[in-house]
């Protein structure tokens, strides 16, 4: 990997991370959600800072260039984190349906509730 | 003072009732809260006529904390005391958390490891993590605490009108010391000693350790590193 390529790789990660470690502390990132990202950038500073580590790997699995290797890393942390969305949105969208049915059925009691004690007070209008 | 000890409870069918009916003997207002249980713990608070709260979906142990706190402040209470569900706590030592309180602390810990006691002191892998956090702790606060994943703790008024605004999600517990202290509230151990639980599973089971440590790790180092 050139010179180059190293510091602008190692630029995008710290700027990243901070970016990330920013938005959890004004609250719009929840601290659960940002671990992936943190550790992606980890990895590419690692990447950038020791590129022996990317060398080895990128040779035993045959590799033409070392870069192609890191973005590989990329794409497979990327890859990872678009799964992790995924169950999360399940897990929001299983919530959500749970969550509407509750609402409906407690609102469709107090309807009943409701019109029960109305029918009652006419009752007692009636009888005076 | 009102005082309120507050319960969260996920799956504690084996305890619940017990720990209710040592409260109900002590004669403190309580109530229970429920966190999307799956077990018959609703049932259990139902048939016995207990005071709860169930929420509809699991929300975590710091979303039921919350809910506690609300309702403290709904109901105008003056100090509210978290007590697990699972019958590690032991409710002697209420008092002792009140005292504390109404001596100017804002949130009182009840701690295991202030001194030597022959209480439950759970495994030394533990008290290595508990450890760190208090490091952890004292490096963001100056603060010293012993037992910072203690949930059997007191909240004053100020404390309750902050946790009821905003308290973190999981592994709520020593992010929530350094959030205290960050909006000036005063933070006071009180020593303790604790059960093994009676029923029930640790909501940190030995593979999620690591990733509790690294995730609360980071949110006192973030946590402490808001409002500077």
């Amino acid at each position: 990997m050139s010179a180059a390529l190293r510091i602008f790789l190692l630029t995008i990660a710290i700027v990243f991370l901070i970016e990330v470690f920013r938005l959890v502390l004004a609250g719009k990132l929840q601290l659960k959600y940002s671990l992936l990202w943190m550790l992606l950038s980890v990895i590419l500073m690692i990447c950038a800072i020791f590129p022996e580590v990317v060398y080895v790997f990128s040779d035993c699995l045959g590799f033409q260039a070392p870069s192609n290797f890191v973005f590989l890393i990329s794409i497979i942390g990327l890859i990872g984190i678009c799964l992790s969305l995924t169950v999360i949105v399940s897990w929001q969208a299983r919530d959500i349906r749970f969550l509407l049915q509750k609402v409906t059925l407690m609102e469709e009691e107090l309807h009943r509730d409701r019109n029960q004690c109305g029918k009652k007070d006419r009752k007692f209008e009636d009888l005076r | 003072m009102k005082v309120l000890l507050i319960i969260p409870a996920y799956n504690e069918e084996a305890s619940i009732l017990g720990v209710v009916r040592s409260i109900e003997r002590a004669g403190y207002d309580y109530v229970v809260i429920i966190d999307g249980a799956t077990d018959r713990t609703l049932e259990i608070c139902k048939d016995n006529g207990l005071n709860y709260i169930n929420l509809p979906i699991n929300m975590g142990i710091g979303g039921a904390v919350q809910t506690g706190h609300m309702y403290a402040l709904r109901n105008g209470y003056d100090i509210d005391i978290q007590v697990d569900g699972d019958g590690q706590h032991d409710i002697t030592y209420v008092p002792a958390l009140v005292k504390a309180i109404q001596n100017g602390a804002d949130l009182a810990i009840g701690s295991r490891f202030m001194e030597q006691t022959d209480g439950f002191q759970s495994s030394s892998a533990r008290r290595a993590g508990i450890n760190w956090l208090k490091r952890g702790i004292k490096h963001v606060t100056g603060l010293t605490i012993y037992d910072s994943t203690s949930g059997f703790r007191a909240s004053g008024r100020r404390a309750i009108e902050l946790f009821a605004k905003s308290y973190p999600s999981d592994y709520p517990e020593p992010e929530s010391i350094v959030a205290a202290y960050n909006h000036g509230l005063t933070v006071r151990e009180v020593p303790v000693k604790m059960r093994e639980r009676q029923g029930g599973k640790s909501s940190i089971n030995f593979r999620r350790s690591i990733y509790y440590m690294i995730k609360v790790t980071l949110a006192i180092w973030i946590e402490g590193h808001r409002n500077k």
